[in-house]
C-alpha cells in the first residue's frame, strides 16, 4: 500500500510543463532517491507535494488522505516535511530556537501563548542533536554555522518535526567528503522510522543510502529500480547520452 | 455632453499632474527597487527652485523648466550617491532613509525661503483661456499635458532607445550579469535617480503656478504617485501612464458626483483593492519567480 | 533556566519601569509632570509599533491610525461629558450645533458611557487590525506593499475624519474635552494620579508584550521576520500569527491613543496623520526595532529632546532630527541601543588587528 501517491501530476510555467502526468508512490519506512538531468522536474515535484507550488492538474494522497487542494500549513501538519535545496533556516535564532520551532505538535495560537518554547520536546531535541552533532552548538546563532552545520540543522528540523515523510532537495550539496559521509550515516539511521525522498545529484551518496531510485526525465517517470536496475537500464542511458551514463551525472 | 467634455479635461489635467510625479517615482521605482519617500520633496524644491529663478533673477516659467530639472537632478544625483546607493540591498530601509531625507529637505526649505505659501506668476501667453466646441479651456492646463505627453516620449526614447536605456534595463533584469558585461551599474543609478529627480523638479515647477507652494506641498504628492506607480505595475512607462489616466478620470468623475476628499477615498480604497487581488499592477504580467 | 540576554533584558525592564514610576518623587512641577506623561503615551504607542515592525517584521507606516482611532473614542466619550457646558440645543456638542447638526448620531450613542468608551478605544483598532490583517496577510502581501496598503488606510480614515465635519470636527478635531473620572478618581492631565495612569499603562503593557515575545508564539513571531515560508513549512498558520501580533500592536495604539487626547484634551486629525504615522517608524529605529524597550525608549528620547528645546530652535532641531535619522539607518540599522554591541565589536577587533601587527613586527625583525 503507497504511503504517498501522486497520480497524473501536472504543473506549466508559461505553456513549459515541468512536470507532466507524472504518477509516483512510496512505501511507509522507504528511503526513495529521485534523480534525473538538470530540468527533469525532481525540485518542482517536491515544490508541489509540499504545496510551496500549486500543481495545474493531478492529485497527491498521503496515506490514504487527499491533500491536492490544502495549504503548505496544512500540509505540513498533515505530515509533509520539506529540507530546501539552500539550507533554509532561521539565521536570525539560535539553533536551539530553531528546534524548538521545529518541534511544532502544537501549532496554534491559543496553546503557543500560554507556553513556552522549551517546555516540551526537550528529550526529543537532546536526541536529535545527539545525532547529528550539533550539541555544542545548541546556542550559536544559526547564521554562524558552517554550510554542513547548517545543512544538519536543518535535517534536525526535519526529524524533530518527525513529519511522515521528509522530502531533501539535494542535501549534500556544498559538503565536503567527511560531511557527506556523515549526511549518509544519519540518512541510515533514520531508515525505517521516517519515509524520505531524498533528490541528489551525487551519485556515490545514492548508491551509499538508496533502496529504490526513481528516475524523471522531462517531467515523466522514466524508470524505477534499484541502484544495479538503473544503472544498466538502457532507457535512463539514452536520456543521459553524452555525459557518460549516470554515474557522473 | 459639454459637462461630459470638461469633466473628461479635467480629469486628464489632473492625470497629467499625477503622472508628472509618478513618472520619476515609477522610474527609480521599477529599476532600483527603492521607495523614494523624498520624492515628494523633490516637487517643492523643483516648485521653490521656479519661485526662486522668477522672484530673483527674473527668468520666467518656460526657460526656468530646464534649469529646475538640472538643478533637481543634481540634488537627486548627490543623495544617491551620498546615502541611497548603500541601500540597496536593504530596499525596505530606504522608505525610513528617503523619508529622513524628505524631513531634512523640508526643514532647509523653511529655514531659508520660510515657512509662508508662495506664488509663481505665469506668463501673459499661457493665463488665458480658448473656447474650443463651445467649452472653455484654460490654456495652461493644455501646456501641462502638452508638455506632460512630451516628457513621456522622451523617457520612454531615452529608456528605449539609447545606450543608457538598454543598460539600465539590463541592470533592472539582472544586475551581477549587467555588471559581468561590463555595466558601471553604480553610475547608472546614479543617473537614473538624477533623472528621476530632475522629473519631479519638473512637476513642481509646473503645478508651482495652480498650486500654493509651501514646504511641505510635497507630502500630499507622494502618496498619490505612490497609487500610480502601484497601480501601473513596476517598470512600465506606458503603464504609469495609464494608471495616471484611470486615476485621474476616476477621481474627477467621483469628485463630480461626491466631493473631493470622498473621491480621494473611493480612489485609495481601489488600489488598496488592487494590490490585493493583483499584486503586480495591471499592466503588467505575471511571471514565474 | 535563563541565558545572558533574558537577564539583560529583565534587568534592563526593571530599571526602566522603576525609573518611570519613581519619577513624580523628583518632579513636583504640573507642567513637567504633564509633559513626561505625554512622552510616555507615545512611548507606549512605539512600543506597539515595535511588537508588528521589529518582531515580526511587519512595517506598519499607518499605526498612527490605530492611535487615532484610540484618541477619537476617548475625546467623543469626554466631549460628551462636557454636554450641557459646551453646548447650544437639545444636549449636542458645540461643533455639532456649528454645523447644524440637530441629532446626536447614532455612532455618538454609544460614547455616553465610560467603559463602552474605552473598550472602543481599544476593540475598534483591534477590529480594523483583524480585519485588515485577514485581507492583507491571507493573501500573503508582505514588505513593501505592507507599507504601501497601510499608508492607504492611515489617509483614507485621515481625510474621512476631515470630511465628514459634522460629525468630527473636521479639521479642528475634537475640542475643549472634560477630565476622566472613573470610580470617583479624577484624571486631571497636569495631575500626578494622570502620570500614574499613563505610567502604568505603559509598564503593563511593557511587562506584558516582553513575556508575551519569550512564549513560543512570540518565538514564532520572530520567525516569521526571518522566514515566513519556513515558518509555514512547520506547520504554522503564519497569517493567523501575524494578525495576532498586528491586532495586539494596535489595541495598544488605541490605548495610547485614548490616554493622548487625555493628556492633550483633545483630538484632531493630525493624530492620523501621515507625518505622525512616520515619526513613530522613526523613534521605533531610533531607539532598536529589535527590542520593545529600546523602541519605546526611542520615542521617549527623541521626544523628551525635542520638548526641551525652545520654539525658535524646533525648526533647525527637526532638520537634525532628519539627519540623525538618516545616520542611524545607514550605520546603526538596529538602532541607538546596538552602540553597546558595537563598541564591543570594535574592540575585539582592534585588539585582533594589534595582535596581528604585533606578531607581524615580530617576524619581521626575526625574534618571533
Amino acid at each position: 500500500m503507497a504511503y504517498l501517491e501522486t497520480k497524473g501530476l501536472e504543473v506549466s510555467f508559461d505553456g513549459f510543463k515541468a512536470v507532466d502526468g507524472l504518477d509516483f508512490s512510496v512505501n511507509q519506512g522507504e528511503l526513495r532517491c529521485l534523480i534525473g538531468a538538470n530540468g527533469a522536474g525532481k525540485s518542482t515535484t517536491l515544490d508541489i507535494i509540499s504545496g510551496k507550488t500549486r500543481q495545474s492538474a493531478g492529485s497527491i494522497l498521503l496515506d490514504g488522505v487527499d491533500i491536492t487542494d490544502k495549504h503548505e500549513h496544512h500540509r505540513a501538519r498533515a505530515g509533509i516535511g520539506r529540507k530546501f535545496q539552500v539550507p533554509s533556516i532561521f539565521s536570525e535564532l539560535t539553533v536551539r530556537e530553531n528546534l524548538q520551532l521545529a518541534y511544532s505538535k502544537q501549532t496554534s495560537i491559543r496553546h503557543n501563548i500560554f507556553s513556552w518554547p522549551g517546555s516540551a520536546g526537550r528529550e526529543r531535541i537532546e536526541e536529535v542533536v545527539e545525532l547529528t552533532g550539533l550539541r555544542d552548538r545548541l546556542d550559536t546563532q544559526a547564521s554562524f554555522l558552517s554550510h554542513g552545520e547548517t545543512q544538519w540543522l536543518e535535517i534536525s528540523m526535519l526529524i524533530i518535526q518527525d513529519s511522515k515523510i521528509i522530502l531533501m532537495d539535494e542535501p549534500t550539496a556544498g559538503m565536503t567528503i567527511g560531511e557527506t559521509q556523515k549526511t549518509a550515516a544519519i540518512f541510515n539511521s533514520l531508515k525505517g522510522h521516517h519515509t524520505l525522498v531524498v533528490v541528489e545529484h551525487d551519485m556515490t551518496f545514492v548508491r551509499e543510502i538508496a533502496e529504490i531510485i526513481t528516475v524523471l526525465h522531462q517531467g515523466k517517470l522514466l524508470a524505477e529500480g534499484t541502484v544495479g536496475e538503473i544503472e544498466i537500464n538502457p532507457r535512463v542511458q539514452e536520456a543521459y547520452l553524452g555525459s557518460g551514463g549516470i554515474s557522473h551525472a | 455632453m459639454e459637462v461630459f467634455i470638461s469633466q473628461i479635461f479635467t480629469g486628464l489635467s489632473i492625470a497629467s499632474i499625477l503622472l508628472l510625479v509618478a513618472l520619476g517615482l515609477a522610474i527609480i521605482y521599477g529599476s532600483m527597487g527603492v521607495i523614494n519617500l523624498a520624492h515628494g520633496e523633490f516637487v517643492m524644491l523643483g516648485a521653490y527652485a521656479t519661485w526662486f529663478l522668477q522672484q530673483y533673477a527674473g527668468i520666467g516659467l518656460i526657460p526656468s523648466l530646464v534649469l529646475v530639472f538640472l538643478m533637481v537632478g543634481s540634488i537627486g544625483w548627490v543623495i544617491e550617491r551620498g546615502i541611497v546607493r548603500h541601500l540597496y540591498h536593504r530596499p525596505l530601509d530606504t522608505i525610513l532613509a528617503t523619508w529622513g531625507i524628505g524631513i531634512m529637505l523640508q526643514q532647509l526649505v523653511r529655514l531659508t525661503a520660510g515657512a509662508e505659501l508662495r506664488y509663481v506668476e505665469l506668463p501673459e501667453s499661457l493665463s488665458r483661456s480658448v473656447d474650443l466646441l463651445g467649452i472653455n479651456f484654460s490654456v495652461y492646463r493644455l501646456f501641462i499635458l502638452l508638455v506632460t505627453g512630451l516628457l513621456i516620449l522622451l523617457t520612454w526614447l531615452l529608456l528605449m532607445r539609447t545606450e543608457y536605456g538598454t543598460k539600465l534595463r539590463a541592470i533592472t533584469q539582472n544586475r551581477e550579469m549587467a555588471e559581468c558585461s561590463g555595466i558601471d551599474s553604480q553610475r547608472i543609478f546614479g543617473l537614473t535617480f538624477a533623472f528621476g529627480a530632475g522629473l519631479a523638479g519638473v512637476a513642481g515647477s509646473l503645478v508651482a503656478p495652480i498650486k500654493s507652494v509651501s514646504p511641505d506641498m510635497g507630502t500630499h504628492y507622494v502618496v498619490d504617485a505612490f497609487m500610480v506607480v502601484v497601480l501601473g505595475g513596476v517598470g512600465s512607462v506606458a503603464g504609469t501612464a495609464a494608471a495616471s489616466g484611470i486615476l485621474g478620470e476616476v477621481t474627477a468623475g467621483m469628485a463630480y458626483l461626491l466631493n473631493d476628499t470622498l473621491a480621494k477615498v473611493i480612489v485609495f480604497i481601489a488600489v488598496v483593492m488592487l494590490i490585493r487581488f493583483r499584486p503586480q499592477g495591471l499592466f503588467s504580467q505575471l511571471v514565474r519567480k | 533556566m535563563m541565558n545572558s540576554k533574558s537577564l539583560r533584558t529583565l534587568i534592563g525592564y526593571t530599571i526602566f519601569s522603576a525609573a518611570v514610576l519613581l519619577l513624580p518623587l523628583l518632579i513636583d512641577d504640573a507642567y513637567t509632570l504633564n509633559k513626561f506623561s505625554r512622552y510616555l503615551i507615545l512611548g507606549l504607542a512605539t512600543l506597539g509599533l515595535s511588537l508588528a515592525w521589529g518582531y515580526t517584521g511587519i512595517l506598519n507606516l499607518g499605526h498612527a491610525a490605530f492611535f487615532g482611532l484610540g484618541a477619537y473614542c476617548m475625546a467623543m466619550y469626554l466631549k460628551l461629558q462636557t454636554v450641557p457646558v459646551h453646548t447650544g440645543t437639545g444636549g449636542l456638542p458645540d461643533f455639532m450645533v456649528w454645523n447644524n447638526v440637530e441629532q446626536l448620531p447614532w455612532f455618538w450613542e454609544p460614547f455616553h458611557w465610560s467603559y463602552l468608551a474605552i473598550t472602543a478605544g481599544i476593540g475598534i483598532p483591534v477590529l480594523l487590525a483583524v480585519m485588515l490583517g485577514w485581507f492583507v496577510f491571507r493573501a500573503r502581501i508582505a514588505g513593501v506593499f505592507v507599507a504601501i496598503i497601510t499608508l492607504a488606510m492611515l489617509v483614507i480614515i485621515n481625510l474621512l475624519l476631515i470630511d465628514q465635519q459634522r460629525y468630527t470636527g473636521g479639521f479642528n478635531g475634537i475640542t475643549d474635552l472634560a477630565w476622566l473620572t472613573i470610580g470617583g478618581i479624577e484624571f486631571d492631565p497636569y495631575s500626578k494620579t494622570f502620570y500614574y495612569l499613563s505610567a502604568g499603562s505603559l509598564v503593563v503593557c511593557l511587562l506584558g508584550t516582553g513575556i508575551f515575545t519569550h512564549t513560543k508564539a512570540g518565538l514564532i513571531l520572530q520567525a516569521i521576520r526571518n522566514d515566513p515560508d519556513r515558518v509555514r513549512f512547520l506547520g504554522y498558520d503564519v497569517s493567523a500569527y501575524q494578525i495576532l501580533a498586528f491586532a495586539l500592536s494596535a489595541g495598544i495604539a488605541g490605548l495610547a491613543g485614548m490616554l493622548y487626547a487625555m493628556v492633550l484634551e483633545f483630538a484632531s486629525p493630525t493624530f492620523v496623520g501621515v507625518s505622525l504615522s512616520l515619526s513613530m517608524v522613526i523613534w521605533c529605529a531610533v531607539g532598536g526595532r529589535g527590542s520593545l524597550l529600546a523602541a519605546t525608549l526611542g520615542a521617549i528620547l527623541v521626544n523628551a529632546a525635542q520638548g526641551s528645546l525652545s520654539e525658535n530652535f524646533l525648526e533647525t532641531w527637526q532638520l537634525i532630527l532628519g539627519g540623525f535619522f538618516v545616520l542611524i539607518v545607514l550605520f546603526l540599522p538596529k538602532g541607538l541601543i546596538s552602540i553597546g554591541e558595537l563598541i564591543r565589536w570594535r574592540r575585539k577587533r582592534t585588539d585582533r588587528v594589534q595582535v596581528q601587527v604585533l606578531s607581524s613586527t615580530k617576524r619581521a625583525r626575526g625574534i618571533s
